[in-house]
């Protein structure tokens, strides 16, 4: 212990050792907050995933870092039916779960570890069911419960999932945190103890870092999971030190307190790029952020309104004053980072005069009232959406159109616009596989205006067509094709306005190196290594 | 003292049902559908939705979930985190000593500094140092905390770089918390510079927490003692010649205390007020930032349980306070004269 | 119909000579003094705000975004205190939140006097159950920390500047209750309580008329701290998201605007921060001026 003290001194402070002592390399990650658990199917936060499934769990697929591209992970191969209706996944040999300080294996992973991790999110029966009263947030809201008729216990590293219908992205699904590996016999253990809570606040999974200890809003400690399968990670340590305040954040890296931080302020950008011995790292986000209109509103079943409003937008204002000039000016609802983009797509430029005249041909050349919903806190896809809605109030009042800014609690605005009490509001979405169909279907498909994700109450025959040809479709060209043309009719109907797909930014030491961003939000720490 | 104590407790029991009715109502009240927070832009379907409001017990009558949750009370359960899903009360438990620690040392920076700054100040009268001492004190006392807490990071944290930014220990360090306070726990483990740490850790949240209670005790024991000193012992212990100092901290500071206590007493609530600033500013992780966050969360049951568990904190200072009084009051000590 | 006007006279010179005393005491005190000139200037400019300020404080200039102030590097005269994060003007800011400070200051007030003055006086006249129920309910309010409490109110109301004015008002009543309560009940044992209520006067004219008055000083020294408290207050709300909203130009809201460019444009939060630190400061000068010139004791001490 006191060894890796001194060596981590020596790393935070730049003092130089002479050096006998065989340094234990230690990596400070300033996180943005504190994980609600360690249980990743519980919890639908990126925080809480970054603390859990990021590093210490393995999916039966893992996404390959800083790309969506779908890797094996616990499962060594998989294979999908004729009719799509089976999945089937041969596991990996040798997969040990973590020794912790209350939790020993006797065995390494098999399929009863796969059925478990999945079945206790959809047996009423199971304890760990019972114990959070089904409350599995990411399973329910992809209705997996529905989706996944059986989980077959082929042979001892083999699973076959039996589906209700074929579901393109269902391979996707399998790498994100809620699909995390659990074991099923440390679960069984905790069950015996009635103790099945510690499941969740004392962590066992196969990933490169097992849990050490956890002091509540202050700090996470993992070690190197020496028994990793994969390539094993080079630090010994790592450290979140909770940090919620962006500014502060900053400043403890400054002062070499910590070698990673997410989440910057915008406006520090520039002035962290200045700083000796930091980098900012950035790409683009996989996100939108968009204004959705109510279609059901009088004044917005008119496409031309629609698009005289989006013309009247300046975007780049809103790029320069709400990201401070670091985003990308969405045309798609998609972001190009996605496959299936459609660069074809010409966007609808700031040009106040085309928003009169479209507006006049609509028969409201007197402009009209209505409103602007923002909500209250800051999102991946926004970082200041009071901000952005007093600017889109501004350009609005320039043709005629008086619009009143709305803001509800956080929970309250997503009960309010899911019900469609909204003229227009400002929301956005980050993708959870890297799937087009996580966006387009999600946000925009016509069963999402039931289940009110659809915030432009939108449904469109044409554009649903589209979507249903590519979920049922396993070949890439027809699916991109199909999505391609969606974004097409999205274009021209305009149910939205696009805004930004904004860029994430990593400020990181110069001592880091292997570091890479990923697009889903993750922060990832197992290629990571210390100079 | 007993029977005093005694009727003290029970004027508590009204007191009491009042606060948890409160710590209900706010809840009960509070917009937002703490279900449909949790699941966020993604949503939830109708029937999952409806089978959780009932898992919570959200679809019974009021007065019946308040019955229960009294109930539960009297049993010592708080209720569990909607977030974290661990009792709140485990959760206070952990968190409580961080401010404890935090609050102590900026009541005895405060004490230290403003106290014996009040005193000079009532024995020079109408010096220079005494009006510098008061305007200094009312500048403090006008201090908006949260600005103030955040010069101070940006001055001695990032422009000096004298001490670390926030937080309670460096996070190189990771041992076992037995007691819950650093200063205590970073000596028992035995590790090299963690003392060091944690003390680094504490100055400035201690200062920016400290500052407004310090020019309160400055200037209340500044009048205190300036209202004793004019008192007629004070004039007759002058009179029979006792040298200065004694009068001042023996005769005249001992009947100042009274005021003084009760201000302490009364710092208390403004020491769990104005931690809850300081602690969301130095991400300091104790239970004001504990409640700052439920309430931003619509974490429900720790908000509940959080107020009612501050507000008995602060019912028990105010009955020390009150025995206290028993004790110092100088009328009580006549009589036993 | 004469012996009553010539009462009234003397009531009015008496008056005077009061106030008379009461202004010579206070200029003694200097510093409560240069708190009246800043109070007055400052209120001087919110009265006048529309004539004084040189743009709208809600415009947006939007090629002028984040411009420093004129002792800065890169400063303009155009915009003397430079500009915020969307191009609006610092200074038209600074000058109409100086409206808010009063706004918010006054209904404050305005609430704690009447609501706190009845309950404290209905406690001291009807002791037994209303006084129990009146002074209990005041020890709940009493037993949260007031920013706690005052946060927890706002979060029930949802966030703006009337429901953070109203929070905060009801986590400051309980003091006035108490002290009215006190003051009132050191009176009602006074002789001339007594002498009014032989001569059959009303309970109500005894709280108002008779009581009242003599309470009032202590009174109004708590209001003024209180005053400067409910500013205090409020910006700590704005601070953490929950007083008022964009685009109102309140200091406390423009500090919280200003915080995430602490580092990289400094003086955007700093100026802010100064206004109200004088503001309050220069109220709680005034407070102490005014308890040393109405508190009898102060005076005697002084002597």
């Amino acid at each position: 212990m006191k060894k890796s003290i001194l060596a981590a001194a020596v790393l935070a402070g730049g003092m130089i050792m002479s050096g006998q002592v065989l340094a234990a390399k230690t990596l400070v990650y300033c996180s943005e907050g504190s994980p609600e658990g360690f249980d990743a199917a519980l919890f639908t936060s990126g925080t809480s995933f970054d603390a859990s499934a990021n590093t210490m769990f393995d999916g039966l697929v893992n996404f390959k870092t800083g790309t969506t591209e779908v890797l094996p992970g616990v499962a060594e191969s998989w294979s999908v039916s004729e009719d799509g209706k089976e999945l089937t996944f041969k596991l990996r040999a040798g997969v040990k779960f973590h020794s912790t300080k209350n939790f020993t294996p006797t065995r390494d992973l098999n399929a009863d570890d796969v059925i478990f991790s999945f079945n206790r999110q959809m047996d009423k029966e199971d304890p760990y069911f019972k114990l959070v009263n089904g409350k599995f947030p990411y399973f329910n809201a992809m209705d997996m419960a529905k989706l996944i008729v059986d989980i077959v216990r082929v042979d001892d590293m083999t699973v076959k999932f039996v589906l209700d219908h074929p579901e393109a992205p269902i391979v996707s699904n399998m790498a994100m945190a809620f699909a995390s590996i659990q074991s099923a016999e440390y679960a069984a253990q905790l069950h015996k103890a009635g103790k099945e809570t510690d499941l969740n606040q004392k962590p066992v999974g196969t990933g490169p870092f097992k849990f050490v200890g956890y002091k509540k809003d202050s700090v996470i400690r993992y070690a190197k999971n020496d028994a990793y399968w994969g390539e094993k990670p080079a630090i010994d340590n790592l450290v979140f030190s909770i940090t919620t305040d962006a500014s502060v954040r900053f400043q403890k890296m400054k002062a070499g307190e910590c070698h990673v931080m997410p989440y910057p302020n915008p406006a520090d950008i520039a002035e962290i790029r200045k700083t000796d011995g930091i980098s900012v790292m950035q790409q683009e986000g996989l996100n939108v952020g968009y204004l959705a209109y109510n279609t059901e509103k009088e004044n917005f079943k008119d496409v031309k309104v629609r698009k005289a409003l989006n013309y009247a937008i300046n975007k780049e204002a809103i790029k320069q004053v709400v990201f401070d000039g670091e985003a990308t000016i969405a045309k798609n609802p998609i972001p190009p980072t996605i496959w299936s983009y459609d660069e074809s797509t010409v966007d609808d430029s700031y040009d106040v005069e085309k928003a009169k005249a479209l507006l006049k041909e609509a028969g409201l050349e007197n402009g009209f009232k209505t409103n602007i919903w923002a909500m209250p806190v800051q999102r991946p896809y926004n970082p200041d959406a009071k901000k952005m809605a007093e600017l889109i109030q501004a350009d609005w009042a320039k043709v005629g159109v008086e619009a009143e800014i709305v803001t509800f609690e956080w929970g309250e605005y997503l009960k309010r616009s899911k019900a469609g009490e909204h003229d227009t509001v400002l929301l956005g979405w980050t993708g959870d596989n890297g799937d087009p169909d996580n966006f387009l279907r999600v946000l925009l498909g016509c069963k999402s205006k039931i289940n009110g994700t659809n915030r432009a109450r939108w449904c469109n025959e044409d554009f649903e067509k589209e979507l249903q040809a590519a979920l049922l479709s396993t070949d890439p060209a027809v699916r991109t094709k199909a999505y391609k043309n969606a974004q097409k009719i999205f274009k021209e109907q305009a149910p939205w306005a696009t805004i930004a797909h904004s860029t994430v930014f990593m400020p990181i030491s110069d001592k880091v190196t292997g570091y890479k961003i990923d697009p889903l939000g993750g922060h990832f720490f197992h290629n990571v290594d210390l100079k | 003292m007993f029977s005093f104590l005694f009727r003290r407790m029970l004027v508590l029991i009204p007191t009491y049902i009042g606060i948890t009715l409160i710590a209900f109502a706010f809840i009960h009240v509070i917009p937002g559908d703490p279900i449909l927070v949790m699941a966020g832009e993604r949503g939830l379907p109708p029937e999952k939705y409806a089978e959780l409001m009932h898992a919570f017990g959200f679809d019974q009558p009021l007065w019946k979930q308040y019955l229960d949750y009294v109930g539960q009370l009297l049993q010592g359960n708080f209720g569990v985190s909607f977030v974290t899903g661990r009792p709140v009360l485990d959760e206070f438990f952990e968190l409580f000593p961080a401010t404890v620690e935090l609050a102590f040392f900026a009541l005895f920076f405060a004490l230290l500094i403003g106290i014996p700054a009040g005193i000079i100040a009532a024995v020079k009268r109408g010096t220079f140092f005494d009006h510098s001492l008061m305007t200094i004190s009312l500048t403090g006392f006008s201090m908006p905390l949260f600005w103030w807490a955040l010069l101070l990071i940006v001055f001695f944290s990032g422009y000096l770089g004298w001490t670390p930014v926030s937080g309670r220990m460096s996070a190189l360090y990771f041992f076992e918390t037995p007691t819950g306070f650093m200063l205590i726990d970073s000596l028992l483990s035995g590790e090299e510079g963690a003392f060091k740490s944690a003390v680094m850790h504490l100055i400035l949240p201690a200062v920016a927490l400290g500052t407004i209670p310090m020019a309160t005790f400055a200037r209340q024991s500044r009048s205190a003692m300036l209202e004793t000193l004019n008192e007629d012992f004070i004039k007759t212990a002058r009179a029979k010649g006792l040298s200065p100092f004694r009068v001042t901290i023996v005769h005249a500071f001992r009947n100042a205390l009274i005021p003084i206590v009760t201000v302490i007493g009364l710092s208390v609530g403004v020491l769990l007020g104005g931690a809850i600033l300081t602690e969301t500013i130095f991400s300091w992780p104790g239970i004001g930032k504990w409640m700052v966050d439920s309430i931003f969360r619509r974490d429900y049951p720790v908000v509940q349980g959080g107020l009612i568990l501050i507000a008995t904190i602060v019912i028990i200072v105010n009955l020390i306070v009150d025995v206290l009084y028993g004790i110092i009051d100088p009328r009580i000590r006549r009589q036993g004269h | 119909m004469n012996v009553e006007s010539s009462t009234n006279q003397t009531q009015q010179s008496a008056m005077m000579a009061m106030l008379a005393s009461f202004w010579f005491e206070f200029r003694q005190n200097k510093g409560a003094l240069y708190g009246l000139i800043f109070i007055s200037i400052l209120a001087f400019i919110a009265i006048f705000a529309d004539f004084i300020s040189p743009y709208d404080p809600i415009e947006q200039y939007r090629d002028v975004l984040k411009l420093p102030p004129i002792w800065a590097e890169g400063g303009s005269w155009a915009h003397i205190l430079g500009t915020d994060a969307l191009g609006r003007d610092m200074l038209s800011r600074m000058i109409y939140g100086s409206r808010y400070s009063f706004y918010i200051g006054s209904i404050v007030i305005f609430f704690c006097l009447t609501i706190g003055i009845v309950l404290g006086l209905l406690a001291a006249f009807n002791r037994g159950f209303i006084e129990n129920t009146i002074m209990r309910l005041m020890d709940i309010i009493l037993a949260f920390p007031s920013l706690l409490m005052a946060l927890a109110l706002v979060a029930v109301l949802g966030p703006s500047l009337e429901n953070a004015m109203i929070a905060i008002a009801v986590v400051f009543i309980p003091h006035f209750v108490r002290l009215t309560r006190a003051q009132a009940l050191a009176e009602l044992g006074k002789d001339y309580v007594a002498s009014s209520r032989s001569m059959g006067a009303s309970t109500f004219r005894l709280m108002f008329i008779n009581v009242l008055p003599n309470c009032m000083a202590p009174i109004i020294v708590q209001a003024t701290m209180s005053f400067s408290s409910a500013i205090l207050d409020a910006a700590a709300l704005g601070f953490l998201g929950m007083g008022a909203q964009p685009p109102s130009p309140e200091w406390g809201t423009m500090l919280a605007d200003a915080r995430q460019y602490i580092l990289s444009d400094p003086w955007m939060m700093g100026v802010p921060g100064l206004a109200i630190l004088f503001t309050v400061l220069s109220i709680n000068l005034i407070g102490d001026g005014l308890r040393d010139a109405l508190d009898p004791k102060m005076k005697t001490a002084k002597g």
